[in-house]
């Protein structure tokens, strides 16, 4: 479903020149369920990011469904990244200005639904998330599992093959954690959704099918 | 989509507010500007209703009290001495100058509207050699001569205020209310006479007709040659001479009116040409302003911007949404600017603004005012939209 080969990033910042990742292989099967761990600054988020197309690799090549990404095109890229991806941040990334509806919509909107349409699938999302009650209220007005619950709705109303989540439960508690925890498993059985998430935590670690090492912008094997 | 933007333009209240208060403020004063540049402009499109090439005035100081009487005899002789001048074409008389700030107006009651106009007098042939355009009636003529009314032409804009769709030829009109019982009456409708220069309002005129012969008649220091065409300014000695020793004991100043109107130019384009200096100024502090604004508000959304991209949107459409949104902000701020300003039109503030000025100024300031902010607009959505999805999720 994703592939990666040989990839590498690097930043450059004034002078310093920041080797995020090196020589990277990985490939990621359909409904597969992939935890990602590694010291901090090693470039979790930094692989992440390149497996969502969030970032352009310095080097090597991504196949999504195996087709290349052959260029990083603003157009194109959005459009994969639209239809295929789902994103889940550590820091929610709601919009506070919009209700929890909206927010979920949000994707949806970009992909030229009809309003009722968008209704529809954003409050069936929010149902699997258990936030049906909560459409109407903006995320302020939530708690932080309960927000974190929003921006995975906002993940799957698109219906995406590949979830992408970058340290999901690192700003909850562990209760709220394992609530998130238990959420994207049952979407993982019962919706097949093949998901990537980065996580600190060796007990969440456990949880999932696979996890890759990551030390020194390279894989641990 | 446009949906989406009125939400989010709505629970962005508190933010939006501080836009569409500078975009009011900003209008107001473009607005402003642009009324008082496109009247000025209008009125000097306006013809003068006169030439004033190749004339000069001669301007007589008469000692002592005005003794029509003793004083026209002097008149006459300088007409006639002045007259003979191979230089000069024509000589009339002209009570008011034009091109200076001196005028007479007058007014009186009629039923209930008030009459009031801006007025002066000129002897017989001086309409026509001043090359005023006669829209009905006659000029002056020697038939008004020694008769129980004073005869007077009245500008085309004093018909149409005061006496429209009525033929006002033959119709009595009074100067002031002491005079209501003078016999003033109407011979001609000229086009106009704008006495005070290319930036003066317009104002209904009219122009009696002066009486050389009569000892009623006001005090006239006023002589108006026509010279030959480039006649230089050293025919000046050549006047002074021949005017002082008929009348040694008046003082005259000689000056050509084209001189006064440049005069005159300058000192209406002065407070203009300030006043645009200073409006030019506000207008840039004011975009500096919104540009101040509208970046703050693109950058501060940067994190917003970059989850927008993460999910879908692509740069364009962030762009497209970005401006459509400060269009749509503008707009509100607009429409309440105009509340306020259709305010004066309304309670007729200033005489002087009108529907069409009113029309044509806040059409021009809405159009500069949407031109300034999707420029202002502009360069921080590029800015924003510039960096990676992963950056701009980073972005503090
Ligand atoms: N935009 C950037 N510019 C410069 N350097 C960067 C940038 N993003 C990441 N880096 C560097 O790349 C390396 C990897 O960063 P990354 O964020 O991927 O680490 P991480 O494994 O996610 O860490 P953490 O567990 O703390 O989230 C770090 O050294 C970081 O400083
Ligand atoms: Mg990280």
């Amino acid at each position: 479903m994703l592939k990666l080969t040989k990839i590498s990033k690097t930043f450059q910042t004034d002078k310093i020149e920041t080797i995020a990742l090196q020589d990277i292989d990985l490939h990621i099967k359909q409904g597969e369920f992939v935890s990602v761990m590694g010291p901090s600054g090693c470039g979790k988020s930094t692989l992440l990011n390149i497996m969502g197309l969030l970032d352009e690799p310095s080097d090597g090549d991504i196949k999504v469904n195996s087709q290349a990404i052959e260029s990083y095109k603003d157009k194109h890229i959005t459009h994969l990244r639209n239809e295929k991806i789902g994103f889940i941040f550590q820091s929610f990334h709601l919009i506070p200005d919009l209700k929890v509806i909206d927010n979920v919509e949000l994707p949806l909107l970009y992909r030229n639904v009809p309003a009722k349409e968008r209704k529809r699938l954003a409050i069936e999302a929010l149902e699997k998330v258990g936030l049906k009650p909560r459409t109407g209220h903006y995320p302020t007005q939530l708690s932080g599992g309960q927000q974190q619950r929003v921006a995975i709705a906002r993940a799957i109303v698109g219906k995406p093959e590949l979830l992408l989540a970058d340290e999901p439960t690192g700003n909850l508690d562990s209760r709220m954690g394992d609530e998130i925890m238990k959420l994207l498993e049952s979407l993982h059985k019962n919706d097949n959704a093949t998901i990537v998430m980065v996580t600190h935590d060796e007990e969440m670690a456990k949880r999932t099918e696979r996890t890759i090492r990551v030390f020194d912008g390279q894989l641990v094997h | 989509m446009i949906q989406h933007i009125l939400k989010l333009i709505w629970n962005r209240k508190a933010s939006n507010a501080l836009i569409i208060a500078e975009v009011a403020i900003a209008f107001i004063v473009v607005f402003s500007l642009l009324a008082l540049a496109i009247r000025n402009f209008n009125l000097y499109q306006v013809p003068l209703g006169y030439d004033y090439k190749d004339r000069w005035r001669v301007q007589a100081s008469i000692p002592g009290e005005w003794d029509a009487e003793r004083d026209l005899v002097t008149i006459n002789q300088l007409r006639a001495a002045l007259s003979n001048l191979p230089q000069v074409n024509n000589v009339h008389l002209l009570r008011n100058p034009t091109f200076k700030d001196w005028a007479w107006t007058s007014s009186y009651d009629l039923g209930d509207q008030t009459i009031s106009y801006m007025g002066n007098h000129i002897d017989d042939g001086a309409a026509e050699n001043f090359g005023m355009k006669l829209l009905a009636g006659r000029w002056f003529g020697p038939q008004d001569a020694a008769q129980n009314y004073t005869a007077v032409l009245v500008s085309n804009l004093f018909v149409e205020r005061y006496f429209p769709e009525q033929d006002i030829i033959g119709k009595n009109i009074a100067s002031d209310e002491g005079e209501q019982q003078l016999n003033h009456r109407v011979v001609g409708v000229f086009e106009q006479f704008r006495q005070l220069g290319e930036f003066s309002p317009m104002i209904p005129y009219t122009i009696f007709r002066y009486d050389l012969n009569s000892k009623e008649s006001r005090h006239m220091a006023g002589i108006e040659i026509k010279v030959n065409a480039g006649t230089s300014i050293q025919f000046e000695e050549v006047l002074m001479k021949q005017l002082t020793s008929i009348a040694p004991n008046w003082e005259f100043s000689i000056r050509p009116w084209e001189d006064s109107r440049r005069s005159q130019t300058r000192g209406a384009l002065l407070p203009l040409i300030v006043l645009s200096i200073i409006g030019g100024f506000l207008i840039l502090m004011v975009a500096m302003g919104l540009f101040g604004v509208l970046w703050q508000n693109v950058t501060s959304r940067t994190q917003e911007i970059g989850l927008r991209r993460a999910i879908g949107a692509t740069a364009n459409q962030i762009q497209r949404q970005v401006m459509l949104e400060l269009l749509i902000v503008n707009a509100i701020g607009i429409i309440c600017a105009s509340v306020l300003l259709v305010q004066l039109p309304l309670l007729g503030v200033f005489s002087e603004l009108n529907w069409s000025l009113f029309a044509i100024s806040m059409l021009l300031a809405s159009v500069f005012m949407l031109v300034l902010s999707a420029a202002c607009a502009y360069y921080p959505g590029i800015v924003a939209t510039s960096l990676a999805p992963a950056q701009a999720l980073h972005y503090e």
